[in-house]
């Protein structure tokens, strides 16, 4: 009878685990690969971006470092393991001037991702970037937009900018099942506040 | 006879006799300044009284202060207007007492929107027309500025896969929570289905 119990116990606790959404709460991942400015690999005795809080819609993951897949895409936390986000490494650190930027999965293996409800937040929502060394970043939404992955607007995205900012990129739009893969990305553009 | 004579040596012994000091004038060399009597291109005339004028710069820019220098030994020069089309200077003017050797100089100043080029320039020296060149030259482009590093140097290609891994479970829009209901559901009901089947097991 305690056998019962015990599966009664796990399929139950893997169905909560599902709805949730939390298969895999945060990981402290070491960075995924070097930076491809300048070929170093992030260290503890560099300060970089190490977790990231959106209030709004209740996400908040650590970050782990990624850098350029070797097709020069952006590379993309594991999708494995889609309650991860990661900021890319070839980009200014949050709260440098110029665009930030931190990607997360909207879905992995049909469980809901970091970024799952980042199409909801509206401008002036909050994003919080908490650093290695303890200090933190606040930032303000301004805008969200869903584009077409064809028309992905890279300079807008990774152009320079006067100040520091943040872009927050996930996917979104229709799933097209030929290609396993979305046909849109949410992209949400922050200022510091 | 009119002599053209060409200063633009660094012989400083060639300058001074072109301003015709003969005896290297002492008061040519104060008045020019050490070395600056080399510098300058000037024509003159070898005949008595002797004349030259000329700009005492290196390099002569639109805009540009220069030094007009001029000689005219006589002693009854007292002063002159200087004449040229690229730039204003005030009168050459002998000083009360100064020999007739010394050198007269002016500073005047090159109109700004002159064009390279080169130009006359112009006094009178015992009611002769003494004229003399000089050559302005262009503003070197400036040093174009060194761009800035981009902020983000290699920019990404296309746009980022972040999402899927299939399991035919689109995300958008609160599908995920259907899609992901329904396979709780299932794992409940196999789940279900698995302690059914222990409890058939159970009663053989």
């Amino acid at each position: 009878m305690a056998r019962i119990g015990a599966a009664v116990v796990a399929v139950v606790l893997a169905a909560t685990a599902l709805l949730t959404g939390c298969a895999v709460p945060n990981i402290s991942a070491p960075p995924l690969s070097t930076d491809p400015t300048t070929g170093s690999t992030t260290t503890s005795a560099v300060v970089v971006p190490a977790e990231i809080d959106i209030p709004r819609i209740g996400a908040t993951s650590s970050l782990v470092g990624l850098g350029l897949a070797a097709d020069g895409t952006v590379e993309v936390p594991p999708v494995e393991a889609p309650m991860q986000a990661g900021w890319f490494t070839g980009a200014p650190k949050p709260g440098e001037p110029g665009p930030s930027v931190v990607l997360g999965h909207v879905d992995g293996g049909g469980q809901a991702g970091v970024f799952a409800r980042l199409h909801e937040l509206e401008e002036g929502d909050e994003v919080l970037v908490r650093r290695s060394d303890g200090t933190g970043v606040r930032f303000t939404v301004t805008r969200v937009e869903q584009v077409p992955k064809a028309d992905f607007p890279t300079e807008e995205v990774y152009g320079d900018t006067q100040k520091p900012e943040l872009r927050l990129i996930t996917c979104g739009g229709t799933f097209d099942r030929s290609a396993h893969s979305y046909r849109e990305n949410v992209i949400v553009y922050a200022e510091l506040a | 006879m009119k002599v053209r004579f060409v200063l633009a040596c660094a012989v400083a012994g060639l300058a001074l006799t072109a301003f015709g000091a003969g005896s290297a004038s002492a008061e040519g060399d104060t008045a020019l300044g050490e070395g600056a009597v080399a510098r300058f291109q000037t024509y003159g005339q070898a005949e008595e009284p002797y004349t030259a004028i000329g700009i005492d710069d290196d390099v002569i820019k639109a805009g540009q202060e220069v030094r007009v220098a001029a000689s005219c030994q006589t002693e009854e020069f007292v002063s002159s207007k200087i004449i040229s089309p690229a730039l204003i200077a005030p009168d050459l003017v002998r000083e009360k007492g100064a020999p007739a050797n010394s050198v007269l100089m002016s500073m005047g100043r090159i109109h700004a929107e002159v064009p390279a080029g080169i130009y006359p320039i112009s006094f009178t020296c015992a009611d002769r027309e003494v004229t003399g060149q000089f050559t302005v030259v262009a503003d070197e482009e400036p040093e174009p500025r060194a761009r800035p590093a981009a902020q983000v140097p290699v920019k990404p290609k296309g746009a980022p896969e972040t999402g899927s891994l299939d399991q035919a479970a689109p995300a958008e829009d609160g599908n995920l929570g259907i899609v992901v209901g329904a396979g709780a559901a299932a794992l409940l009901v196999a789940g279900g289905v698995g302690v059914q089947a222990y409890r058939k097991r159970g009663q053989f």
